[in-house]
């Protein structure tokens, strides 16, 4: 086929020319029975998956949003002296995280943990929050002396698990678990800070800490000093 | 050193920008593909793309971020071959590759492979491609002598293949003598258009006579880049500068120089620089007078000590120790907003000759033609890039806007000019053009 503004030979099925777009001609001495090849695979519309994930975002975000602007007027008409619409927000952020970082995303399993870990302290720090304000007799620090050590320790052991489960990605994995063992020792520097008032669980979240950061370096010695190098290399 | 290979490496000098340029909508990817004058039969392809790779230890890596660096991790997943996406050239990503930094794919006759600039340059990936279709074609039985010009599968792998070629050339030398502000460059016109509401890539493939086009070469008394290269700029301005009263400013062609034609280096990784070819469009658009600025700025750009010095400030800036200690995540914004303001801004559009895919005698009766192919973005929509194999020249237009008048005003002007054109396209701009 031929295109007789531009002066050329189009060669792959079509019947408008690439340059110009004007109908192509056939020129007298085309084999009718011959098919011009195909240059490229048909176009695609978007695919239904790409659209359900568009769609699960937005309508997470879009009921988020309607159940804290109910929650505003209702908080406010029955129990103005309590702002419990903040927990109903911060709720909603860490459904967000739950959502986009943990169950939708491909991120390591640190990265999770950690997020996670952030997301569940938030929502406890604005519950205790609230409950000082409301009673300040009740236990203002139950978040750091209980909530923040016990996250510390779940986390730790969850990686510790997961290090010792999946063999195959244990180099990838050996960096976080490190990390995320190694923010077990926050309780007992805010205890050394005198944050935190009963030292129970900080003590706990030291010794899990420590346990797996032993089993680590003992165990995957070889791995670990390789990972470091890979990682902080200059 | 392969063995210290299959652990972790670092990325070379000049791809250790590209991870940290890479958005959501723009990654530097090139395409090699070989039309096979018979139907690719994917099941073989399967079998000779994981024979391949074997050799070639430094494209079996994953990309993987460091506190400091990014770097190359040996990659255990399965490789396999894909059909060819619509979308093209589709987004590298660890998903849609299994985490490789390159893409083999297949449609009828053609072998199609994308590359993630990270890994390699196009003359680096030639040599893959090259292995690959070499042991694709023994695989189906047929009798194919690599001529010493293909590295075959049971070659050892030297370690020249594996270095970093500009640490290798190298020398320190004094600040004052740094070509700092050459990297800078001037502002450059930026070819407008409607973009693609939908990601991918309109391509346009110009098929010509090597013979033809190397005799209008000859009787203007130049080279093919530097006569494609005069061609594409006044396509551009004819196209969209000339017929307006705003004043432009230069046309600015980015030409990739291959290194190793200049010093010694058999690296299959990255080795190239880039030269600045500029145009005042209302002083130098007449065709002889571009092709002596694509001449002189040639010359200048690949002249040996120039690129000595060039090569020494590209790695003394990876060494200055405020880089190296910068953690990443600062490095990704600092690049992104300096590329944003000082790169893309300084440039019009891209031209890259690969030159010959030099094919052993017994290959070249089973092969048809190739094409290479460059991606463009948003802010550089329009990228020209010439291949020849086997006789027959492929000039690629790989644009991201609608518009076709660039393209048009080439081929007319090189029909014109007595060389006999092919032409073939995706139409991503048209919805019912079949």
């Amino acid at each position: 086929m031929r295109c007789k503004y531009c002066n050329i030979e189009v060669t792959c099925e079509s019947k408008i020319c690439p340059l110009c777009h004007e109908k192509l001609v056939i020129p007298y001495n085309l084999d009718l029975t011959y098919e011009s090849p195909k240059a490229y695979p048909d176009k695609q519309k978007p695919t239904r998956k790409a659209k359900k994930k568009l769609s699960v975002t937005r309508l997470y975000i879009s009921i988020a949003l309607t159940v804290l602007l109910l929650s505003v007027p209702i908080n406010l008409l029955t129990t103005p002296h309590l702002f419990w619409f903040a927990i109903v927000a911060v709720l909603g952020i860490y459904g967000f995280i739950l959502v986009a970082n943990t169950i939708r995303s491909n991120n390591g399993i640190g990265i999770k943990i950690f997020w996670q870990g952030v997301g569940i302290l938030a929502v406890l720090l604005t519950i205790n929050y609230l409950l000082d304000k409301q009673a300040p007799e009740y236990s203002p620090t139950w978040v750091w002396d209980y909530g923040l050590p016990a996250i510390l320790i779940i986390a730790s052991i969850t990686t510790g698990i997961y290090t010792a489960i999946a063999l195959k990605y244990w180099s990838s994995v050996v960096i976080d678990t490190l990390i995320i063992s190694a923010l077990g020792y926050l309780p007992i520097i805010l205890y050394a800070c005198k944050v935190i008032v009963h030292p129970a669980l900080a003590i706990a979240s030291t010794c899990v800490s420590t346990i797996i950061i032993i089993f680590v370096c003992i165990l995957g010695r070889k791995t670990l000093i390789s990972e470091l190098k890979k990682k902080f290399h200059v | 050193m392969a063995k210290s290979l299959e652990t972790w490496s670092k990325l070379d000098n000049s791809a250790k920008i590209y991870p940290m340029l890479v958005n959501k909508k723009s990654q530097n990817i090139f395409r090699l593909s070989v039309s096979l004058k018979k139907e690719v039969d994917s099941a073989v392809l399967q079998e000779a793309l994981s024979l391949t790779i074997g050799r070639f230890p430094g494209y079996q890596v994953r990309l993987m971020k460091g506190v400091f660096w990014y770097y190359f991790d040996h990659n255990y997943s399965k490789l396999t071959v894909y059909p060819l996406d619509p979308t093209s050239i589709k987004k590298i990503t660890d998903k849609n590759c299994n985490g490789y930094c390159f893409r083999v794919s297949y449609f009828k006759n053609q072998i199609v492979c994308d590359f993630f600039h990270a890994i390699c340059d196009a003359t680096g990936a030639a040599e893959f491609v090259k292995s690959l279709v070499y042991t694709y074609l023994n695989l189906l039985g047929n009798e194919i002598f690599s001529d010493q010009k293909v590295l075959t599968v049971g070659s050892p792998v030297t370690p020249e293949e594996l270095e970093d070629s500009f640490l290798k050339n190298y020398k320190r030398v004094p600040l004052s003598k740094l070509k700092i502000k050459d990297l800078q460059g001037k502002k450059a016109y930026h070819i407008n258009g409607i973009l693609f509401d939908n990601p991918g890539n309109g391509i346009i493939h110009i098929y010509c006579d090597v013979k033809q086009l190397l005799d209008v070469c000859h009787a203007k008394g130049c080279t093919m880049t530097e006569y494609l290269g005069a061609l594409f700029m006044i396509s551009i301005y004819e196209s969209q500068i000339k017929d307006k009263l705003q004043d432009a400013n230069d046309i600015q062609l980015f030409v990739p120089i291959n290194l190793r034609k200049i010093f010694p280096s058999k690296t299959l990784r990255n080795f190239s620089l880039f030269s600045r070819i500029g145009a005042n469009p209302y002083e130098d658009m007449d065709m002889d007078k571009l092709i002596e600025i694509m001449h002189s700025n040639l010359k200048m750009d690949m002249d040996k000590d120039n690129l000595k010095d060039k090569i020494s400030t590209t790695v003394w800036a990876e060494k200055f120790f405020l880089v190296r200690f910068i953690p990443l995540f600062l490095k990704r914004i600092f690049f992104n907003f300096s590329n944003m303001f000082f790169g893309k801004s300084k440039k019009t559009a891209t031209l890259s000759n690969f030159g010959v895919l030099d094919l052993p005698d017994s290959m070249k009766e089973h092969v048809d033609s190739a094409s290479f192919s460059i991606t463009s973005n948003t802010t550089t929509p329009l990228s020209l890039s010439i291949i020849s194999c086997n006789d027959k020249v492929c000039i690629t237009f790989t644009r991201r806007i609608t518009d076709t008048d660039i393209e048009r005003i080439f081929a007319k002007r090189l029909s014109e000019d007595g060389v006999d054109l092919q032409i073939t396209s995706n139409f991503w701009e048209v919805d019912n053009a079949l």
